[in-house]
């Protein structure tokens, strides 16, 4: 991807954190992407007349963790497997003789 | 998008529901929301998008679904081939294939569910799923 110097000024505080990162570019390149991205989605809701809040999303944000709090790697995994294991034994049937 | 960019998670799966609901019901847009405001994706299995296109109520509502499974956060997820099994377990528990394959991709991923058909997916706690009102 081609890129561009640009020179910005900002706040002390802003300053600093970007004299601690080892790739200051990078770090700021991913902020505006972020950044850039909830806005186009707000657009996106604005242009249908829905306003998103910040209560709202912090809402959904927990609803959201306490599902994932209740389904940890290997919950997805064991359902994965059973699912598999199951099909496995069904495939198994179809290729036996007839009794 | 940068490759780092596709790396992000998908975090939340949007079923046909959730899909069709979407730009007017604040409880898509907010669930959405949190999850592009935590640097993760959102994900549609291309199945789903096909249905929700076929449904949706006019030409205004397909443009925004559009728009929507064009964001840079928007995940189109595919079903594959191989995992034919798969799909047919689900289908039959489900009873529709859009939602065996949602099901799938939220189990790939290790995503949640949004959905307003939360019946649709077995019992209470059988899958990851976040209940939104019809």
């Amino acid at each position: 991807m081609t890129k561009r110097r640009v020179t910005v000024s900002v706040p002390e505080d802003v300053a600093e954190t970007l004299e601690q990162q080892p790739n200051a570019s990078a770090y700021v390149a991913q902020a505006v992407r972020d950044r850039r991205r909830m806005d186009e989605f707000c657009a996106l809701t604005a242009d249908a007349g829905v306003q998103l809040t910040e209560q709202g999303m912090a809402e959904a944000r927990a609803r959201r963790l306490q599902v994932q709090a209740q389904w940890p790697r290997e919950r997805y995994e064991a359902v994965r497997d059973r699912v598999r294991q199951h099909m496995q034994d069904e495939a198994d049937d179809a290729g036996r003789p007839a009794a | 998008m940068s490759a780092e960019d596709e790396q992000r998670p998908v975090a939340l799966v949007l079923d046909r529901s959730a899909l069709l609901a979407y730009p007017y019901s604040i409880h898509v847009g907010e669930p959405v929301g949190e999850v592009i405001t935590d640097g993760q994706r959102f994900g549609v299995t291309a199945v789903t998008a096909a249905e929700a296109l076929e449904l949706a109520s006019d030409a205004k509502h397909r443009k925004h679904l559009y728009r929507l499974l064009s964001h840079d956060s928007c995940a189109r997820l595919p079903t594959r081939g191989e995992s034919w099994q798969e799909l047919s377990y689900w289908r039959g528990l489900t009873g529709r294939v859009d939602l065996a394959a949602t099901v799938m991709a939220a189990l790939e991923h290790r995503a949640s569910i949004l959905t307003s058909e939360g019946n649709r997916y077995g019992p209470e706690g059988h899958l990851p799923v976040i209940h939104m009102p019809a």
